[in-house]
């Protein structure tokens, strides 16, 4: 039985229509992780699960009972705000027996529970703090030993680790997981960061004003999305407008400017159809001499800089466009590509590395949230 | 009392009543509460939508009033103004209580005799007043502040609260006194004392509304959310949350309330017959009704100075640490 | 434009030492980044630099004028708050044009010039747009070419992207880069966020608990990172406690709970106790199926696919856990449960020597 359902929901605010006929289903012990950029409705999404908010259409089941409009207090869903919003008043102890007690255990019982608590998230040696005098990443940590000790089964997270620094991100987030799925809890965690949302989640959501753009497991979103949208904001591509060309049983060419054409794997688009040809920053390959492969095309290496695993490189491929090629960094030093800039170097994507979508009715740039 | 010839509003109110002119003084005051309404909820409305032309900058003017001898001779001249207009007339009552010390003065205070014995028992009522007005406050004032504050009943209903809410400050004292003690006034099978204190309730409900409002506003809701979905009811989260995180407004708000009824003297006029509260007392004592020597109005006035500083010393640290 | 010299500035409050007596340099147009975790005194630093905040002792230079003791108005910089910070009663036109205003200018040819910036920043919106109309990215933009507008001798950015979505802040880092550059201005920029810094950055400065910990181009500190805190900080890395069991000519030799380490290295001692940090992208997994107790085996506990990465977690035969980060080729990855064997990329390995006061403590983040 799904843990959570939402059955067309919609939620409007006066003239603003917020959530747009959302339907979900998050099975019992599942991560999912509800992706967007900022304004799409993430957090409007998890007020109406938690009972903060009410739809203004549609119906919401958590574990088959439907809870639509019932009270936040009654429906056994944890709610972890953006910026934690720990109980100034009381100790890290008192904040996290507060769960328990509000539900009717004895003291002793909460304050057993946060005790177990605090020991999961390692924090048992501040429990007589209090949240002022804890870093960031501490306060973050006993905003979840809260949510948890309520023993609630559901948990809902606002941008966790919005607050966090960039690097202690990256080591926090394995731990969230961890811990979620050590104590058996289904997670809805809002984030508008994607390497987030794909490093930790089961199933991604993309949120994207209002509806779900596309909703199923990280390998699913990044190899196959199903809009120009989704293949720029999860993961980031190359974009070539152009024309169907020719046809053939797995092979389409695309023509995307006089005398150039993409050779893409896949026969889904009619001929002479407006596509958008796209194909992953880090599946375009830079060479230094030519070779008669297909998919391949001069440019100019306009400049190189150095994101860690990888070199990103901006070549201008003249009336083509601009492109970015990410070169694994071991490879890019080998073949000397700092000390290359100016020069003409090669770009190529392999045939099955080129996705093919429709030409989407808003121009390319909005649909890309370029400004 | 400074002018003399000119008479304050709660004195007007109290000579227009002896002198009969009920009437006409009813009508003014309703102009006033009528007219005093309508300019602030305009003021509401309107302000926030005018472009004020502040953004005209002249470099050279701005950067010599910048200077630091400027700033220093802005401060200079700001306290001067200060201790001239604020301190020294608030505290000049000092003076004559000295005075007080040595002509016997202060002994009959203390003894209570001749005069005094009113005093006390003016000042006693005045306190026992307060007291009791600023108790009905807090009981009656904290719903209304959780709806306000909280926007329940809709942004329309609470708008509406937070305007209403404001009136007795911003109408005019002498039209405010006048409404106030007509209508408890003609309550006469209550007992004056109660009357008094419903009155005084009346006037300070306000300033113990927005300081609790103010304090409420600023606890930011994502934490009663929070405790909401941890399994508390509302009442638990008003009670183990909201109170908590606004016990120094509250505490503020309280004695603002509780200072302001003892200041009342133009609502006592309006409704009290039998009554007398310290400040109307003292108004006597000044204007010679009840007869007293320049030290004892002195004394007189100089303790209730002393007991409103106690007051403000509390506020004070309320308030640093809200 | 001039160099900056910051020399020896000490800055304390209450009872935190924010700034330990800091001495940099920066050259003309440079790009520099200045990065370390919350609270090691980059903002307080940038603050010292613009003025804002008075530091205890120590001196700042513009080119040659000491501008330590001026007030922020005097020092002409353009500073960039991560709050934006736009002037909400003033359309976005009139935001940019401040700078001009302030100083004086008015008229036509100061229209031309804040439309000159606008499009500089191409920032198409109309002149009578307020800020609260604008997007997150949108507004970043208008508060740079205010900051621009002004027309500073030093860029001076405290976290100028940190309110701003993930992905818009990948794609405006460039922008950022692209209009100092364009401009021929000398920005330092302040941020927690490693990634951003690396990727914009000629050199970057990196910073813990009110000092400077190492200073370097992007590259110097990915590659060679001189101390265990910038490896650490900048990008991932495994780090691999053990003994020097050989050390000569050239080569090392060392001993890990058991197992041989072989790279080429020199400077350390026999015996000596030894760090190695070893990036994820410089371990390799191999499929592993003979049964044999070979050295640098284990199982793979875990696969995450990050978009262009692969990440692997896997336990070793020898008690330790190590990660792998290799590019996604759009290959099947060994599953989680199998058996695999590590290998290294040469050059891969970094030795430091033990730290003293603990490798928790050298390599803390908070």
């Amino acid at each position: 039985m799904p843990s959570i359902r939402l059955i067309d929901v919609s939620k409007t605010f006066g003239r603003i229509k917020a959530i747009h006929n959302v339907s979900l289903q998050i099975a019992d012990g599942e991560y999912v992780c509800v992706l967007g950029p900022t304004g799409s409705g993430k957090t409007t999404l998890l007020r109406l699960i938690a009972g903060l908010t009410y739809p203004t259409s549609g119906s919401i089941e958590l574990d088959g009972k439907p809870v639509t409009f019932v009270q936040p207090e009654d429906r056994n869903a944890a709610y972890v705000p953006q910026q934690y919003a720990l109980f100034p008043h009381m100790t890290v102890r008192e904040n996290v027996a507060f769960g328990p007690l509000a539900r009717g255990f004895t003291p002793e019982e909460s304050l057993r529970t946060a005790d177990e608590m605090l020991k999961l998230v390692r924090l048992s040696h501040r429990a007589a703090s209090f949240p002022h005098e804890l870093s960031g990443g501490m306060q973050q940590r006993i905003a979840l030993a809260r949510g948890l000790a309520g023993r609630s089964p559901l948990l809902l997270l606002d941008e966790p680790l919005g607050a966090i620094d960039a690097r202690l991100r990256v080591i926090l987030r394995y731990q969230l997981r961890r811990l979620a799925k050590d104590l058996g809890v289904t997670v809805v965690h809002v984030t508008h960061d994607q390497q987030e949302a794909m490093s930790i989640a089961d199933r991604i959501a993309v949120l994207r004003e209002g509806a779900i753009e596309q909703f199923g497991h990280p390998a699913d979103i990044y190899g196959a999305p199903t809009s120009p949208f989704l293949a720029n904001f999860v993961g980031g591509a190359n974009f070539l407008e152009g024309t169907v060309v020719r046809k053939e049983l797995d092979v389409t060419l695309i023509e995307v400017a006089e005398g150039f054409s993409v050779t893409s794997s896949g026969n889904a688009h009619p001929l002479g159809g407006a596509v958008v040809a796209s194909f992953r920053q880090e599946r375009t390959s830079i060479l230094t001499s030519a070779s008669l492969e297909e998919n391949l095309v001069p440019g100019k290496l306009v400049s190189t800089s150095l994101l860690g695993v990888f070199l990103r490189c901006v070549v201008d491929l003249g009336r083509i466009g601009e492109i970015v090629a990410k070169v694994p960094l071991r490879e890019a030093l080998q073949q000397r590509l700092p000390d290359r800039v100016g020069d003409v170097i090669f770009v190529r994507a392999g045939r099955e590395a080129v996705l093919v979508f429709s030409r989407p009715e808003r121009a390319l740039a909005v649909e890309l949230e370029a400004f | 009392m400074v002018a003399g010839a000119f008479e304050n509003g709660p004195v007007f109110i109290r000579n227009a009543r002896l002198a009969g002119l009920e009437s006409p003084l009813l009508f003014v005051s309703f102009v006033l509460i009528i007219a005093s309404s309508f300019f602030f909820v305009g003021i509401r409305i309107f302000a926030p939508k005018a472009r004020l032309p502040i953004s005209a900058v002249r470099p050279k003017l701005e950067k010599r009033s910048s200077s630091r001898a400027a700033g220093n001779l802005r401060n200079l001249i700001t306290f001067f103004i200060f201790a001239l207009f604020v301190i020294i007339p608030s505290l000049f009552v000092v003076f004559p209580s000295v005075g007080a010390i040595s002509d016997g003065t202060l002994q009959a205070a203390v003894a209570g005799t001749g005069i005094w014995s009113t005093y006390w028992q003016s000042v006693g009522l005045s306190y026992s007043i307060a007291l009791a007005a600023t108790a009905l406050n807090i009981v009656a004032g904290l719903p209304v502040s959780v709806l306000i504050a909280r926007r329940r009943g809709g942004i329309v209903v609470s708008g509406v609260f937070d305007t209403l809410v404001n009136i007795p400050i911003v109408v005019p004292s002498i039209a405010l006194g006048v409404s106030i003690g007509m209508f408890w006034g003609g309550l006469t099978q209550i007992p004056e004392f109660w009357l008094l204190v419903f009155a005084h309730s009346s006037i300070t409900y306000t300033y113990f509304v927005r300081s609790m409002v103010a304090s409420i506003e600023s606890i930011p809701t994502e934490v009663e959310d929070v405790a909401r979905t941890l399994g508390g009811k509302p009442l638990t989260v008003f009670r183990r949350l909201t109170m908590p995180l606004s016990k120094y407004a509250l505490l503020a708000g309280a004695i603002m309330a509780f200072t302001r009824s003892v200041d009342e003297t133009g609502a006592t006029l309006a409704v009290a017959k039998k009554l007398t509260t310290a400040p109307v007392l003292m108004v006597d004592w000044v204007r010679g009704t009840v007869p007293a020597s320049s030290s004892a109005i002195g004394l007189g006035l100089g303790i209730l100075v002393l007991t409103s500083f106690v007051s403000l010393l509390v506020l004070t640290v309320a308030t640093r640490r809200m | 434009m001039p160099d900056i010299r910051i020399v020896n500035v000490r800055k304390e409050f209450r009872d935190v030492l924010a700034l330990n007596d800091v001495s940099l340099e920066i050259r003309d147009r440079e790009y520099v980044s200045i990065i370390g975790p919350s609270g090691c005194g980059k903002s307080t630093l940038l603050k010292c630099l613009a003025g804002i905040i008075k530091q205890d002792s120590g001196q700042i230079y513009v080119g040659d004028r000491e501008v330590t003791a001026l007030p922020p108005e005097e020092r002409h910089l353009g500073y960039m708050f991560q709050e934006i910070a736009l002037f909400p009663h003033m359309s976005a036109w009139d935001n940019v044009g401040y700078g001009p205003r302030v100083r004086g200018e008015a008229g036509e040819l100061a229209r031309q010039f804040v439309g000159q910036i606008m499009e500089m920043t191409r920032l198409n919106i109309a002149s009578d747009t307020y800020p609260d109309e604008l997007s997150g990215g949108a507004k970043q933009k208008t508060a740079l070419a205010r900051a621009i507008a002004a027309e500073p001798q030093l860029m001076l950015l405290d976290e100028p992207l940190g309110a701003l979505d993930a992905h818009v802040r990948g794609v405006l880092r460039y922008e950022l880069r692209r209009l100092v550059k364009e401009l021929g201005l000398t920005a330092i920029h302040v941020t927690h966020d490693q990634e951003e810094a690396m990727s914009i950055s000629d050199r970057l400065v990196i910073m813990k608990a009110g000092q400077v910990v190492e200073v370097g181009t992007p590259l110097q500190l990915y590659l060679s990172p001189k101390r265990l805190f910038t490896a650490n900080f900048l990008g991932e890395a495994n780090f691999i406690e053990g003994t020097v069991e050989e050390s000569n000519q050239g080569q090392i030799t060392v001993s890990v709970k058991g197992w041989k380490l072989n790279f080429a290295g020199s400077g350390f001692v026999k015996g000596e106790r030894i760090v190695l940090a070893v990036r994820p992208e410089s371990v390799i997994p191999a499929p592993d199926d003979q049964q044999s107790d070979r050295e640098w085996t284990g199982s793979v506990r875990d696969h995450l696919l990050l978009g262009d990465c692969m990440r692997i977690e896997i336990e070793l035969e020898n008690g330790t856990e190590i990660v792998s980060q290799i590019p996604n080729s759009g290959l099947q990855p060994i599953k989680v449960g199998e058996r695999a064997r590590i290998d290294f990329a040469k050059d891969g390995i970094i030795p430091y020597q033990f730290p003293a006061q603990g490798l928790d403590l050298e390599l803390a983040l908070e």
